[in-house]
């Protein structure tokens, strides 16, 4: 449509973009320009804008498990990952039923307790933050990876049940009434046809959920302690606080944490665009 | 939905057994964890906690923090930043994400990755974007300086983050990097439900481009708008990460927001009571912009549900 605005409009576009590109990835690059210099090189006024002998000095100290930095920081990336997938898995798993519940049945509750899901999105997290903790410690799980897992279903249970009841929602209903006439109990029904028919948008739940608890911070920040046990996030900070000056260690650091997220988010772009949108647009 | 105050409500419940096995895992984890956690909120909110968290030894201190809050000076001052930082990041985003999905909008070649390219900070952590802005915006040895240096702005690197004058806009800055791409996704998804036929048929009737884009593809877009700025208003209301990264709050609290002060008086100063009758306070607020998401959210479903 843009494009039938006639020309001058279209060469506006095309500037903006240009200059918004520029503006979205050019302090990406310079992480990734920062991340292969030398300690030496990146401390230099004006900047090397271009390493003159780039290095993957930093890489391979992170990722060696000899090295005792790199043995921290893989330490740190195995946990993103075990916390990650946790409460992706128990959060989904939990939020199909019920999010199938929301798209079909009708009883009673079911608007007052829909509102309660969408209302969390609205809840700061500093709310949680003091209770759970305090929960936390009632349980004998602070400075546990359990305690991150549990509390991740904070944002992930609510967004996995609000994004797959949209899913849901696409899927003709006259198919499970063909199967339930066909013999097959509603419960049968659900597993068999709805729950494969929508896996595309259980998939892109599950990256959702996924991405945000592998970026998540303050709960990290506030529920652990133990060095053995941090997460990337604040993983990352332990880093800078011990070599206050080590920036292209810190931005090779912050570049293999995003390298994940980003290619998940590229591959499957189209399913992550829908999860943002889900619900907010209706025709 | 059927007759929600019909009588024989027990028998419904009944009928409907099977529904509720359902949703009850969901319901239960929920209300552990966000059911409980908002009651006992609010419940600490009236005590004065002791520093070593021995919640026994707590005394009821009655609408006492509220009071405190609502009085402190440095409350005030940090209201003042929030407003700043929430109203700008917000509007500073949808107007910036608006526009690159109007420029986004139609078929071109490269169109998809650029979207990929524009959606990137978006995705990556906000811990990652925040070291990267420090080191872009670094007192020695940043580009910021450096560019501001080379274009003859200044005579020396400027120190963005330790001016107090400069902190806030160069927080929006990052703020508003690491967000507008998720207005452009919006506002991108909303332009695809403008009738293509409209504007067609308003062009056949003459109509210029503005006028379309006014009276056809604007209407169109505002409940996806409300959407939009309510989702962004409640993350920058919300947001930690990059301020509690790049500042902490500083410099001398000229960078200080709602909730990097809740967490300070929670877990920099261990006062569970007061922190907590802050976070009330802001939770209302919230839920405030709340009702007016899930209205504009909910809008169809319930028409759709009959």
């Amino acid at each position: 449509m843009t494009a039938r605005r006639g020309d001058p409009w279209r060469w506006a576009g095309a500037v903006f973009l240009a200059v918004l590109t520029a503006f979205a990835v050019l302090p990406m690059v310079w992480m990734l320009l920062t991340s292969v210099k030398s300690q030496f090189a990146a401390l230099q006024f004006p900047p090397e804008w271009v390493p003159h002998s780039p290095t993957l000095a930093n890489y391979s100290v992170l990722l060696s498990p000899r090295a005792d930095i790199g043995r921290d920081f893989l330490r740190y990336m195995l946990n993103s990952v075990w916390v990650s997938c946790a409460s992706t898995v128990l959060g989904v798993a939990v939020a199909v039923p019920a999010a199938y519940a929301f798209s079909r049945f009708r009883f009673p509750g079911r608007s007052l307790l829909f509102y309660g899901v969408l209302l969390r999105n609205m809840f700061p997290a500093v709310v949680f933050l003091m209770p759970l903790f305090i929960l936390m410690r009632w349980l004998g799980l602070v400075d546990t990876q359990a305690s991150l897992i549990l509390t991740y279903l904070t944002f992930g249970l609510p967004l996995s049940i609000w994004l797959l009841k949209g899913f849901f929602d696409n899927i003709p209903i006259q198919l499970e009434q063909a199967a339930r006439i066909d013999g097959a109990s509603r419960f049968r029904a659900f597993l068999l046809i709805v729950v494969p028919l929508s896996s595309p948008g259980i998939i892109a739940t599950s990256i959702y959920s996924f991405i945000l608890a592998w970026n998540e911070y303050v709960y990290a920040l506030t529920f652990l302690n133990d060095k053995s046990k941090l997460t990337l996030a604040v993983g990352l900070q332990r880093f800078f606080t011990e070599y206050a000056t080590n920036w292209p260690g810190l931005m090779a650091a912050s570049f293999i944490m995003s390298v994940p997220v980003v290619a998940l988010f590229l591959v499957l772009q189209k399913y992550f665009v829908r999860a943002l949108t889900e619900g907010a647009v209706k025709s | 939905m059927g007759h929600p105050h019909s009588p024989g409500l027990l028998r419904r419940l009944a009928q409907h057994w099977a529904d509720y096995c359902y949703v009850l895992p969901a319901v239960g984890v929920m209300l552990l964890v966000i059911g409980y956690p908002v009651y006992f909120t609010v419940y600490l909110s009236f005590f004065s906690t002791p520093p070593n968290l021995a919640l026994n030894d707590k005394i009821f201190v009655g609408l006492d923090n509220y009071l405190r809050i609502l009085g402190a000076e440095s409350v005030q001052e940090t209201t003042v930043n929030t407003l700043v930082w929430t109203i700008g990041s917000t509007l500073l985003s949808f107007v910036i994400g608006f526009a690159a999905a109007l420029a986004l909008n139609g078929t071109f070649p490269g169109r998809g990755l650029l979207r990929g390219l524009l959606l990137i900070p978006y995705v990556i952590s906000a811990v990652a974007a925040s070291y990267v802005w420090r080191w872009l915006l670094h007192s020695d040895f940043g580009v910021f300086g450096a560019v501001s240096m080379a274009v003859g702005a200044t005579d020396h690197p400027i120190n963005f983050l330790d001016n107090t004058k400069t902190v806030l806009p160069a927080l929006i800055l990052v703020n508003v990097w690491k967000e507008f791409s998720f207005a452009m996704i919006m506002m991108l998804a909303g332009l695809q439900t403008v009738p293509d036929q409209l504007l067609r048929a308003a062009q056949v009737d003459g109509a210029g481009a503005w006028h379309r884009f006014w009276h056809i593809t604007v209407p169109h877009l505002k409940n996806v708008s409300v959407v939009t700025v309510l989702l962004l208003l409640v993350a920058n209301l919300n947001a930690f990460t990059i301020p509690y990264i790049m500042t902490g709050g500083g410099p001398a609290g000229a960078s200080e927001i709602w909730i990097t002060q809740i967490y300070q008086i929670a877990f920099g100063r261990i006062r569970f009571g007061l922190a907590s009758a802050y976070s009330v306070i802001l939770f209302v607020v919230m839920m405030t912009l709340g009702y007016f998401y899930v209205r504009a959210l909910t809008r169809g479903d319930e028409r759709s549900a009959e």
